[in-house]
């Protein structure tokens, strides 16, 4: 049975994949870049998301029920789009298995020290089988349920963090001139981009005739996130301040541990983390999906229990090898800035024009 | 080991195939039951029971025509046998005209058109269908040596009559239940629904019980594919009994390995007639007072019939405080274990000292303890629930004030552990649903486990590996999380924790592609 997203599941796909748990570092990415103004740079840096977006879409009439690889295929030929999904395997798959690390690292940090690592990792690769393993439709059920609930324990935060703003980070605005804005806005494109590379296998699953409520749908899912993320990054510099926003690594999570609620209940951030885990798992499993989705393309495989359970060992291997902490971060910050937004950048749009020129020259 | 790991294949896996579930071959007896009818091949079947009643009389018209009706003892109503059958042909037939002219050939016509006062006479003439009616409870009446005979609708027996089900008592509503009588459930329904579109499908299921079941919808307004998928499934199903309803639940249910129910069930024909003015589809077997309803969402296991007699504003509130029910007793010990254990960061100091006070002296550790008072608890509810109600209620007393209280006494649990049992147990309670009720129960001990083991972190990836399972259900083909996932925003607001007024609830749920959307509104 060919499973099938709604377009309001579509728009809230979207919504928890850009979101994903990209609140936790954008602060400190963007506050070392361009510090006081650094909640500038988010929107113009999620922008670019809507015109790469809308190409990718812009393939579906054409060619219904293919993603993007198999589009690449069709039109820089069999071997040109096997290599192009070799790539697609390597990126996807280390940057998944870097989010479980770093998954695990944040509960590891925040929660149980003591806990084995390997048990963190279990827990959370189980989840992201299991999700992959019920297909499509669950996963986008599961964004439906998580999103709306990672946005209110952000809010939640952001919110109860409002008393302990120091109005006087606010000002002056823009006291570095423009140039900063711009760096932070290009720091920020490893977000969008990661989202447009699970747009490109999510295309088969979504309603082919509702082209104009997808666009509108990715037009709102963008917009949505970028306010939430600039919100995000101005409760932090408001709250800490430019210099120790660029030095917390979770800035939101130790906003939450300042949070008390009636003298009763405090330090919520481990009952937030709890949600927030949905939000790693979504991201995670789209991750997961993108190597399935690869390795479909390259030699055919259909859904098999063996080849879940094996792409979960890799993302397990991988991730337990890493050394937590700021070298997590690192990595995955290489493999992203360096493999992910290069290759997203060059490889829709080449494909878009050269697919067109095609068309304009009468081949298919 | 082969014949092993066959068997526990065939323990545990369901067939996809429901046709190989306990397939039953024809038994001997069964041989050559679509031949034509006699007499005499019904008599040698049926006459080695004792409760079966051959009543062998002469019809004397033109010529003597010799007649045998054939009754189950205590299937029948004696009183409209005797005085409307056998009193209406042997005694007040006398001298009818017709009678008078009634040869052998035209006798079954005479009667069945002029002699038998009987409402219900339908003619048959094959052996297997004569025998079905006989053990039904209809009376069937062999004519000569005609190949023909006449079942003449005689049912009659005990029954507890129609009382307020136990189970699903409300303080405002009918207070009118199923019985195990299956016409009697059709009559409740009808009584409801009092418009031709009340369509109500007999079926017989079981090779040996030959249970009657009716499958019971609205026409137009429930979805036909339902309709028919529900017909399949139960048409699929080759099994040698069906005694109550829960047997059919567990054949025709999507996921058979879930611990959530998948199928609705009521006693309430207020409940009953409600679910299908929403499109849904009943279930109604005979022997059982238990209906169930399909399509089911997790919804409706929180939701009651007396949630739309109220006003609905109370009503939100009853259903907010149902779902918190439900959190709680899901969750309540687990939570506990989890801050009393790893997260001592979110209570605040006072509480801390507080709980840590308490535990002075309990030689268990928090987990520890809250099994050993949840097996406690479900024990007590065990042997409470099957007990006589007086004897019931000691033992609930006697293990929730004296064991409890000596246990504490004893340093064996903590007072606060005392508080949180008992918090689950009575928010266990509060949710509406039986089935749902001991799903709770099961899912609360592994997460006991996994909270004095991982924490929060355990408590979180075990609640998400829920919802993952629970987003993948379907009911015939209904998400079973909708409306809630995927978001329909009017059934949510509608009908979820927040109640509407009836006059607000212009549409039938549109989880189910109904035909007539419109419900009806107030003018």
């Amino acid at each position: 049975m060919i499973q099938r997203i709604s377009s309001h599941q579509f728009m809230i796909l979207s919504s928890g994949i850009l979101l994903g748990t990209a609140f936790l570092p954008i602060a400190q990415i963007l506050a070392a870049v361009a510090g006081r103004d650094s909640w500038w740079s988010v929107m113009p840096g999620y922008l670019i998301a809507v015109p790469y977006g809308l190409m990718v879409l812009s393939f579906m009439q054409r060619y219904p029920g293919q993603n993007l690889l198999q589009i690449s295929g069709n039109v820089f030929g069999k071997w040109a789009g096997k290599a192009i999904a070799v790539y697609y395997i390597l990126v996807a798959g280390y940057i998944g298995a870097l989010y479980v690390a770093r998954a695990v690292d944040t509960y590891k940090r925040m929660i149980a020290p003591f806990m084995p690592q390997s048990v963190y990792t279990i827990g959370v690769i189980l989840l992201v089988i299991a999700l992959a393993w019920a297909g499509i439709e669950v996963l986008a059920r599961f964004s439906e349920f998580c999103f709306p609930l990672v946005v209110i324990g952000l809010i939640i935060t952001m919110l109860l963090a409002i008393p302990r703003f120091e109005w006087d980070q606010f000002f002056p605005v823009l006291a570095n001139g423009i140039k900063p804005v711009v760096f932070g806005a290009v720091k920020t494109l490893s977000f969008p981009l990661e989202y447009i590379v699970s747009l490109t296998g999510l295309i088969p699953f979504l309603p082919t005739a509702e082209q104009s409520r997808l666009r509108s749908g990715l037009l709102r899912a963008v917009v949505l996130v970028g306010i939430i993320m600039t919100l995000v990054t101005l409760t932090e510099i408001m709250v800490f301040g430019p210099m120790e926003a660029a030095r917390l690594n979770l800035g939101i999570l130790s906003l939450g541990k300042m949070i008390e609620i009636a003298k009763t209940i405090a330090g919520i951030e481990s009952v937030f983390e709890g949600l927030w885990l949905g939000a790693a798992i979504l991201k995670i499993t789209i991750a997961f999906f993108l190597v399935v989705w690869g390795l479909e393309y390259i030699f055919g495989f259909r859904k098999k229990f063996w080849l879940y359970a094996g792409i979960g060992l890799i993302f397990f291997i991988i991730a337990i090898l890493q050394e937590g902490g700021t070298q997590v971060y690192l990595e995955l910050s290489i493999a992203e800035n360096y493999f992910l937004v290069p290759f997203a950048l060059l490889w829709v749009p080449l494909l878009w024009f050269v697919e067109r020129l095609r068309r304009r020259f009468g081949k298919r | 080991m082969r014949s092993w790991l066959k068997m526990l294949k065939e323990i545990t896996i369901r067939p996809k195939d429901k046709k190989r579930i306990r397939k039953h071959d024809p038994l001997p007896v069964e041989q050559g039951w679509s031949q034509t009818l006699s007499l005499d091949r019904v008599r040698e079947v049926l006459s080695k029971s004792s409760d079966i009643i051959f009543r062998d009389f002469i019809l004397q018209g033109k010529e003597a025509v010799a007649c045998s009706l054939v009754v189950v003892d205590g299937l029948v109503d004696k009183h409209l046998l005797d005085q409307f059958i056998l009193k209406a042909l042997m005694v007040d037939s006398a001298g009818h005209p017709e009678l008078v002219r009634m040869t052998v050939k035209t006798a079954l016509a005479t009667i069945e058109e002029n002699l038998a006062p009987a409402n219900e006479i339908k003619k048959i003439s094959e052996i297997g269908e004569a025998i079905d009616a006989i053990l039904s409870g209809d009376a069937v009446l062999f004519i000569g040596q005609t190949e023909e005979a006449l079942v003449i609708g005689a049912r009659g027996w005990v029954n507890r009559g129609v009382k307020e089900p136990e189970t699903a008592s409300v303080v405002r509503g009918p207070r009118e239940g199923f019985s195990e009588t299956l016409r009697i459930n059709t009559s409740l329904i009808r009584r409801k629904i009092k418009h031709p579109s009340l369509r109500l499908v007999s079926l017989k299921i079981g090779d040996l019980t030959r249970t009657d079941v009716v499958v019971a919808y609205v026409e137009n307004v429930a979805s036909p594919d339902i309709v028919s998928e529900v017909l399949r499934r139960l048409g699929k199903i080759k099994v040698d009994g069906v005694l109550e309803t829960g047997s059919l639940e567990m054949m025709i249910e999507d996921n058979p390995y879930s611990p959530f129910p998948q199928i609705g069930y009521t006693e309430r024909p207020d409940d009953l007639a409600a679910e299908l003015l929403e499109g849904k589809v009943g279930i109604i077997a005979d022997g059982t007072p238990i209906v169930l309803t399909v399509p089911a969402v997790f919804a409706q296991f929180l939701q009651v019939s007396e949630d739309y007699y109220e006003r609905a504003l109370i009503m939100v509130l009853v259903r907010f405080i149902r779902y918190v029910g439900l959190a709680l007793a899901l969750l309540a010990p687990s939570v506990y274990i989890a801050a009393t254990t790893f997260h001592h960061e979110i209570l605040p100091t006072s509480l801390a000292l507080s709980i840590a006070s308490g535990r002075e002296g309990v030689p268990f550790s928090a987990a520890m303890e809250a099994l050993i008072m949840i097996i406690i608890l479900e024990i007590l509810q065990e042997a409470g629930l099957r007990l006589p109600k007086p004897i019931g209620q000691t033992v609930g007393i006697v293990g929730a004030l004296v064991i409890g209280d000596a246990a504490v006494k004893a340093s064996l649990v903590s007072p606060i552990m005392v508080i949180i049992v008992g918090i689950t147990a009575i928010s266990s309670y509060a949710i509406p649903a039986y089935d749902l009720a001991i799903t709770v129960r099961l899912l609360r001990l592994p997460l006991i486990i996994i909270a004095g083991t991982m924490g929060f972190f355990g408590v979180a990836v075990a609640l998400y590996g829920l919802l993952i399972h629970v987003l993948s259900l379907r009911s015939f083909g209904v998400p079973y999380f909708s409306p809630i996932v995927p978001l329909r925003i009017r059934e949510f607001l509608q009908d979820v924790v927040v109640v509407v007024p009836i006059w607000g609830q212009k549409h039938r749920p549109n989880l189910i592609d109904t035909a007539e959307p419109e419900a009806g509104r107030k003018k």
